[in-house]
């Protein structure tokens, strides 16, 4: 594959009345990349999904897929995507089959794409039954499998994993590190939960009320963490004070503990003796790391 | 262009298979069945008299079929295999899939016209056969009313032809309707007011402008006065494709949300 970028969008911006969805959002998909997308609920995840399909229209800004602009009406780009937005898009009284044949016709692509994608999602012994007698999981399968009919190079899944159980979760997972290694699909893939996708994820974009918070890599994130000292001393003003005073950072207090910016236990050891000095009583004295989670609410609530 | 038909043919094929396992097909045959039962009904009981205006029995017994038809069944009849023609798709937000393929909007809208035109268009001959089988069936039930005259094959196909062309307006109307707004009340809504709103019109001076009165008019006075109103055969029929076309546009710059 040339192109560097699969995905790109520059100022793409979506208001809903007085609403503005999504804000001047600049994404960078490389190909080969599993790419999460994260956000809370209402982020503006989906709606930027659906310009991305061409299913809304921008207000502003521009889509490119594969290089090329998706203008309305130009939905040549649109071959190489496969996508699952939302709820799986299924006829419930047609069998699984018969739903992919629904697609593969309207694809125009070989009879034995369907057994194909059966078999990647792992629902051929299903397939002969109806789709609404299908569990959760499996109907998730199945707009999977919908997704790999056509000649993809890129899939874009919005919450593949909501409403599945751990175990339906997992295989997901394993599904989609699987089809960005063996079938060398680029992934776009969205969710409200940073531990669905960082296990997967080779590329990070968080948004928020429709701004793009973050774009990179897990390890450019995780360089974004700051280790730090939690620490409980009395009395707490001084001790606050003194810190400030020698130059600590001081980080909002969480958990009842006050709490100061640091590098290494070097520093745990230092502070240790400031406190002491200054006859402040230390009861408590921990370095500590946030994980990518917390650090992931802190973006997302403006901390 | 040929890139449109392309998906037009793809899109008719898969919409043969959604159809599977559906009232669809089932319908196009119960529908006119009913009305011409109802017919016979009334042929049965009434006998002779029902066929007093002296132009024979069989006239009478497909001009009367005929008005049921175009005038109650149809509008509902339509309305119904619209409503069930796009709830496919809005039941299980199928749109948002359907539209994402790399496949024409328009020839997705437009296959969807051209089913629900075949299923109506299927409802025509079985009519025709309906009127027929139920003439015959009178002829020995109820020997001596009249039915023993010969069969007017070609007269019964011609007016219901007539009658599906002349419906072309309100199948496109109700296509629109069925997929344009995803609950299946509105779609119902709208079928059963203009139905009823049809019974009313039917008797004034106007029921050649309502589409919904518009083929009832239009066959009626085919047959009663042997002229054709060339006009409002235009409307019924070339209103349904021009209006259909607009629908497809409109429809395929909808946003999918």
């Amino acid at each position: 594959m040339a192109e560097e970028n699969i995905i790109e969008t520059t100022d793409l911006t979506r208001r809903f009345g007085s609403l503005t969805a999504v804000a001047d959002l600049d994404l960078n998909v490389p190909a080969g990349s599993v790419y999460g997308f994260l956000g809370p609920n209402g982020a503006g995840k989906t709606t930027t999904i659906r310009m991305l399909l061409g299913l809304i229209r921008p207000d502003a800004g521009e889509v490119r897929l594969f290089g090329e602009p998706i203008a309305r009406g130009g939905r040549k780009a649109l071959r190489r995507v496969g996508a699952l937005v939302e709820t799986p898009s299924i006829y419930p009284h047609l069998t699984g089959r018969e739903n992919l044949e629904v697609t593969r016709r309207l694809l125009r692509v070989p009879a034995n794409r369907v057994d194909r994608a059966l078999e990647i999602v792992g629902l051929e012994d299903a397939a002969g039954r109806r789709a609404g007698e299908y569990s959760q999981g499996m109907r998730q399968r199945l707009g999977l499998a919908l997704a790999l009919l056509g000649e993809v190079d890129l899939l874009v899944l919005d919450e593949p994993t909501n409403g599945l159980d751990p175990a339906g979760i997992r295989e997901m997972r394993d599904l989609i590190r699987r089809l960005a290694s063996e079938f060398r699909i680029t992934v776009f893939l969205s969710s409200h939960l940073l531990s669905e996708v960082e296990q997967v994820a080779t590329c990070l974009g968080i948004i928020n009320q429709g701004r793009l918070l973050f774009q990179g890599s897990p390890g450019a994130l995780k360089a974004r963490l700051t280790r730090y000292l939690a620490v409980a001393a009395e009395p707490r003003g001084a001790a606050e004070r003194l810190m400030a005073d020698a130059g600590w950072r001081l980080l909002p207090a969480d958990n009842g503990y006050l709490r100061v910016a640091a590098g290494n236990a070097g520093d745990a050891a230092k502070l240790n003796a400031q406190l002491n000095q200054a006859g402040i009583q230390v009861s408590h004295l921990c370095l500590e790391q946030p994980s990518l989670e917390e650090l992931f609410l802190n973006i997302t609530q403006g901390v | 262009m040929p890139g449109f038909f392309a998906d037009l043919f793809a899109a008719l094929s898969s919409e043969r298979l959604k159809t599977k396992r559906t009232l669809a097909l089932r319908l196009a045959f119960v529908a006119p069945l009913l009305v011409v039962f109802l017919e016979f009904i009334v042929f049965w009981r009434q006998g002779a008299k029902a066929g007093r205006s002296g132009r024979g029995i069989w006239l009478p017994l497909m001009q009367n079929s005929l008005i049921l038809w175009n005038l109650l069944m149809v509008p509902l009849f339509v309305t119904l295999q619209t409503a069930l023609l796009g709830g496919l798709e809005h039941a299980n937000k199928n749109w948002k899939h359907l539209f994402a393929l790399p496949v024409s909007r328009q020839a997705i809208y437009a296959a969807k016209q051209l089913v629900a035109l075949a299923l109506i268009g299927l409802s025509t001959p079985v009519l025709c056969a309906a009127i027929i089988g139920a003439g015959l069936v009178l002829r020995l039930l109820r020997p001596g009313i009249g039915f023993e005259a010969p069969v007017p094959v070609w007269i019964v196909f011609k007016f219901a032809l007539l009658s599906y062309v002349c419906s072309w307006l309100i199948i496109a109307i109700h296509t629109w309707v069925a997929m344009r707004w995803s609950s299946f009340v509105v779609a119902m809504a709208v079928g059963v007011a203009v139905t009823v709103v049809a019974v009313i019109v039917l008797q004034s001076e106007f029921n050649i402008y309502y589409p919904w009165t518009l083929p009832a008019v239009v066959t009626m006075e085919a047959i009663t006065k042997g002229q054709l109103n060339y006009v409002a055969l235009g409307c019924g029929w070339l209103g349904g494709v021009v209006l259909s076309i607009l629908a497809g546009l409109e429809f395929s710059r909808r946003d999918v949300v």
